[in-house]
């Protein structure tokens, strides 16, 4: 499963919040994390700190991002926007939207992002939504009988 | 008029080797493809059958086509509804069910989900499941599972799905438009990462 030297060649990982967050203010907000996949005995070649994407190799990343989307309230149709920031700065062209008219919808946005980054660099998912009324949010979600719905799944695979 | 067809096969599952493509291939592709070895396992599932949710339990979705390779053997398997893992690794797992309902003037006004999750060797996976909430039979949507995660040789992958009700046609749908090539019920890529 991993090479010769007893670890993994390239980066990869997969994370996950069991948390709703609700856009509660009109600045972006940095989504957070609690999840990680599992590697067994072996170390996580990407890290994380709550909302914080920690890169441990330097390469060319593959990044994928699923965001479980809702609202509580309201009737208008409203945005919700989802980007990449690295190192505090914003990552163009990796910005997409969701319009949510009524708390009855449920859906997920993908983003996906290739982008080179260096080791220690920091990593973050952002959100923002056009109003803080409406309990705009990234749900977790318990089924009976089913597994849990995340309220964000990330994947990340190092390429080169 | 929008004259574009769901396929709501009779049958309503697997079709064996239906609807296979044969992608053409430019020349100087294959013939540097036919030379390679795979070193890592790689796959690409899809239908071309609508799978319609009728019962309250959760289903296991079935695929009846993959990817073409120009050399070599598929380095990973599948029997219906199972993806059969040949090499143990870390996987990306990327699923895309193509979404809708099929209730014309019955449907209500009332949205309802339908969830998809990965199941190993018949256990969910956890950190894999996603939902969508459909209100009638025209909204049409890609709703993307991602997920990285062990595999072992051996291993049998499901994609699976269920729905809140068994009465409005929700289920994922193969579309064949007009003039365009046919929409898959549901797309599943695996890569091998290491």
């Amino acid at each position: 499963m991993n090479s010769s030297d007893g670890g993994y060649h390239n980066a990869f990982g997969q994370f996950a919040s069991n948390i709703t967050q609700e856009v509660t203010t009109l600045d972006p907000i940095t989504i957070q994390l609690d999840q990680q996949e599992d590697v067994g005995n072996m170390e996580h070649t990407i890290g994380f700190d709550k909302g914080d994407i920690l890169i441990k190799q330097s390469g060319v990343y593959l990044i994928i991002a699923a965001p479980q989307v809702g609202k509580t309230s309201g009737n208008r149709n409203r945005w919700i926007d989802f980007w990449l920031r690295l190192n505090q700065k914003d990552v163009p062209n990796s910005t997409v939207r969701r319009v949510l008219t009524d708390k009855g919808e449920k859906d997920v946005i993908p983003l996906n992002s290739v982008i080179e980054v260096n080791k220690d660099d920091i990593l973050n998912i952002m959100m923002a939504a056009e109003t803080t009324d409406e309990g705009i949010r990234i749900e977790h979600i318990e089924p009976e009988n089913q597994p849990a719905i995340p309220s964000i799944i990330i994947t990340i695979v190092q390429l080169d | 008029m929008n004259s574009e067809k769901i396929t709501d096969n009779e049958s309503k599952y697997f079709v064996p080797g239906s609807n296979l493509s044969k992608p053409k291939v430019r020349n100087y592709v294959y013939q540097e493809l036919a030379s390679r070895e795979h070193k890592k396992a790689f796959g690409q599932f899809s239908s071309s059958v609508t799978q319609r949710v009728e019962t309250l339990d959760p289903v296991k979705i079935y695929f009846d086509a993959q990817e073409q390779l120009i050399s070599g053997s598929h380095s990973i398997d599948f029997d219906k509804g199972d993806i059969l893992i040949k090499q143990s690794g870390m996987y990306l797992i990327i699923a895309a069910p193509q979404v809708g309902k099929s209730c014309f003037l019955t449907c209500g006004n009332t949205p309802h989900w339908i969830d998809f999750w990965l199941r190993i060797n018949n256990n969910d996976l956890e950190n894999s499941a996603v939902r969508r909430s459909l209100v009638d039979n025209f909204q049409k949507d890609v709703i993307p599972i991602n997920v990285v995660t062990p595999l072992h040789a051996g291993d049998k992958l499901n994609i699976m799905m269920a729905a809140e009700t068994k009465d409005e046609g929700m289920g994922i749908e193969s579309i064949e438009p007009n003039g365009e090539p046919v929409i898959p019920s549901i797309i599943a890529t695996l890569i091998q990462l290491d």
